[in-house]
């Protein structure tokens, strides 16, 4: 199997990987690196989980991934494989980190995943080709996905379990932990729920997922997707530096001044950005 | 014993025809001047005595009286020194016309000019529209200053003498010596000096484009930001963006000079545009014209050029709003007890103002110190119906660091490139309206706006969705419209597209108050 080998002082190492306490001084990984330039949203939760967690962390998942965020987890069964797909299904790549070598597919009834998520996503680890799965690992690689994530949610998950670990070392590591509240006679609840009473961010409600995340609102994903490519750039750019000018835009872009200007009006008139002066801000 | 002579009198722009009547009869010595001259004209008496002693006539000593006609009508000037000096000679027997000057009653030759008491020639002021009446009513010949001959010649289809003394007239008048009508050499290509160029302006880039669609149509602009920015820098250098004048243009404005007297030498035709940036303590008449005998003020001496006006809520609010209705006509009318006179003010405005008091509001650096109400009350110092009148609104931000600094993709376009699209648009503009009186698209009126600007139909759902969301007037409408216009102009697109349409909604407001 061809995999690379990405290293702590490579450019591509992602920064906020390399921010936490103790990041994998090396990772083997296959796909799409581009997927991990930003910090991503984490959905981790236990492997034996009911019909209700399942959907619940696809139909997260599949919000995240509509705002342009890849979902990372730990292809275990359960929430890690259902949070995958619902990330794949939306047509965004998800990010796999494994507790085994690349090249070992764990648990094996997860063949088909794993074929997909080579193709269209990244996998990566810090264990050698060949390394089988053994008990001590997994719990270590979980630091590797919150910290690749700027949030994590926890779907469902026992009092001991390996999704409670992934919460406190993305505490420890600066993520913000969000928690999908159960019912009370589940042993699978009692984790998550404990984690609200002790600050978790609640999930209370599916539509608002990317607000609550930080990720964006899904009404104004949907109004940028029906953009044409230039104005998506314009958009891009008001984004990331609100109160920047057309000649800014234009600068950064590429575009020429007059398009900026005029592509700004119309944007205006969509309600998307407002401008005062000529300096441009979104107006949701 | 009476001789009559003919000059001219300037009214407003317009030469007239006036004749110089002179009489001579018995009884105790004296000399007055009637025809409800101006002390300038009166105080000819003393000079036209003094001229004709030192260039070797006797003053005649008996009862002399020298009228201007029409009486009716207010005169101003020293011009009618020479005329009345010629009749005087004439009647009081002095000298005999020659056989080509018998016409002289006829009026086929008119005098203008000025004595010294030596009896030189002194050049005068408004000779430009004085040979163009004098034209238009039949005159052949005129004799003037040789000082003011190179503006005279701007006019073609009379013989222009000029002349240097009393004496060479005398001469010419009597036959001995004529004085050759000048010889029209080709005109001189007028250099234009010191042109300042939009390269000189790093970052700014938006602002530039905006520069470049007002001149190209002639809009009004005005310019928001705060000290320092480089908006009097930007409002210097339009001028140099326009089309140069053509003949007609050069005309009109040249015959605006001539009568404020501000034809110097070396500059007898006005070539360049004309640019004009009063300080805000400017008074009403000076700005739109006036005094008793009125002159152009300065909206008339840019006319066809360039008006800037810095600092605009420094300005008195009056002297402001006396400035919306010849916005509006392309002229302006002041009217007097003897008359009514016009002058022509199709100038293009560019006007710049401080966001706020202290300049710094909306600036992303310095914080500003003014409260919102001392801000309205600063912005509400230039009235809001003045604002309306201005098609081409922008705000321009402080220019950050790396703009400055070299090496950055964006390169500072310089007025050539800028004016490439003028020009396109000047031609554009110059096709539509061959047979109409306008010749930009800033002169159109409402109703021309609604007929001349049709945007195409997407783009028409546009605006209204424009109209709609901002709650835009009606006159703001127009003006959306006709800067639409100028901006497919310089694309040199026949009809009015989209993109050309939301260009122009980015310029509907410059402070980020919707009017």
């Amino acid at each position: 199997m061809d995999m690379d080998i990405l290293r702590i002082d490579d450019a591509d190492y992602p920064a906020h990987l390399r921010s936490i306490k103790d990041p994998p001084l090396r990772l083997y990984y296959k796909g799409d690196l581009s997927l991990i330039n930003k910090p991503a949203v984490a959905i981790v939760g236990t492997r034996r989980c009911s019909p209700y967690g399942r959907w619940a962390a696809k139909e997260i998942a599949k919000r995240v991934a509509g705002c342009g965020i890849p979902v990372v987890s730990g292809m275990a069964e359960g929430i890690d494989s259902a949070a995958h797909w619902g990330c794949l299904e939306s047509g965004m790549g998800t990010v796999a980190v494994f507790g085994t070598g690349l090249d070992v597919c764990f648990p094996g009834s997860n063949r088909q995943l794993y074929a997909k998520i080579a193709s269209c996503g990244l996998m990566l680890t810090e264990y050698e080709p060949g390394t089988e799965g053994l008990p001590g690992h997994f719990p270590q690689r979980n630091r590797i996905i919150s910290g690749l994530a700027k949030s994590v949610v926890v779907v469902e998950g026992a009092i001991k379990s390996g999704s409670m670990i992934t919460a406190k070392l993305a505490l420890e590591q600066g993520r913000d932990v969000y928690a999908v509240p159960g019912n009370i006679n589940q042993p699978n609840s009692i984790g998550v729920n404990k984690l609200i009473a002790d600050g978790a961010f609640p999930i209370m409600e599916l539509e608002t997922v990317p607000e609550l995340l930080g990720i964006g609102s899904g009404r104004l994903r949907r109004l940028i997707d029906r953009l044409t490519d230039e104005e998506k750039i314009i958009i891009g750019n008001v984004l990331e530096a609100p109160g920047i000018t057309a000649e800014e835009i234009a600068l950064n872009s590429g575009l020429e001044l007059r398009t900026a200007s005029f592509l700004t009006s119309a944007l205006e008139l969509k309600g998307l950005v407002f401008t005062q002066g000529r300096r441009i801000y979104m107006a949701k | 014993m009476y001789a009559r002579v003919l000059t001219s009198s300037v009214f407003g722009l317009s030469g007239e025809l006036c004749w110089a009547e002179v009489d001579v009869e018995g009884g105790l010595p004296n000399f007055s001047i009637v025809g409800l001259g101006s002390q300038s004209v009166k105080e000819a008496r003393d000079r036209i005595r003094s001229a004709l002693e030192n260039c070797g006539f006797d003053f005649p000593l008996r009862r002399i009286t020298a009228n201007l006609t029409p009486a009716s009508r207010r005169k101003d000037g020293s011009h009618y020194d020479l005329p009345v000096a010629i009749g005087l000679l004439i009647c009081s027997g002095l000298i005999r016309p020659g056989r080509d000057m018998e016409d002289l009653e006829d009026g086929r030759t008119a005098f203008l000019g000025e004595l010294n008491l030596s009896g030189r020639i002194v050049a005068v002021d408004g000779v430009l529209p004085m040979v163009i009446g004098l034209k238009q009513h039949g005159v052949k010949h005129v004799i003037l200053p040789e000082g003011n001959i190179k503006e005279a010649m701007l006019v073609h289809g009379i013989d222009l003498h000029p002349a240097t003394s009393l004496r060479q007239v005398a001469d010419h008048v009597a036959g001995f010596d004529l004085i050759p009508p000048c010889i029209r050499t080709e005109e001189a290509a007028c250099a234009e000096s010191g042109v300042l160029d939009f390269s000189d302006i790093k970052g700014q880039e938006a602002v530039k484009r905006a520069a470049q669609i007002a001149a190209a149509g002639m809009h009004g602009m005005l310019m928001t930001g705060p000290p320092g920015v480089g908006k009097t820098m930007i409002g210097k250098r339009i001028p140099g963006l326009l089309p140069p004048l053509t003949a007609d243009e050069k005309l009109e404005v040249t015959q605006i000079y001539s009568v404020a007297g501000l034809l110097k030498d070396e500059l007898s035709c006005i070539s360049a545009r004309p640019f004009r940036a009063p300080h805000h303590s400017i008074s009403v008449s000076s700005l739109v014209g006036g005094g008793s005998i009125p002159r152009p003020g300065e909206i008339s001496l840019a006319h066809r050029g360039v008006l800037l006006l810095d600092e605009l809520p420094e300005f008195a609010s009056g002297t402001l709003d006396a400035l919306r209705q010849p916005m509006e006509d392309g002229y302006v009318v002041i009217n007097r007890v003897n008359g009514r006179f016009a002058y022509p003010s199709r100038f293009m405005l560019v006007a710049a103002m401080n966001p706020c008091r202290c300049g710094f509001w909306g600036d992303p650096v310095r914080p500003c110190t003014c409260s919102d109400s001392e801000r309205k009350r600063y912005i509400g110092k230039v009235s809001g119906p003045f604002l309306d009148r201005i098609d081409l609104q922008i705000s321009v931000e402080r220019v950050v660091y790396k703009d400055l600094a070299p090496g950055r993709s964006l390169r500072p376009t310089g007025t050539e490139a800028l004016r490439e699209g003028v020009e396109r648009a000047a031609a554009m503009q110059a096709e539509r309206y061959a047979c109409l009186d306008i010749r930009y698209n800033a002169a159109l009126g409402p109703k021309m706006t609604e007929l001349i600007c049709v945007p195409e139909r997407p783009a028409e759902k546009l605006l209204k969705d424009a109209f709609e969301k901002w709650d835009l007037s009606a006159r703001s409408y127009h003006r959306i419209l006709r800067l639409s216009r100028t901006i497919a102009d310089i694309d040199g697109s026949a009809s009015i597209k989209e993109d050309h349409v939301l260009e122009a909604l980015q310029y509907r407001f410059s402070d980020g108050m919707p009017k």
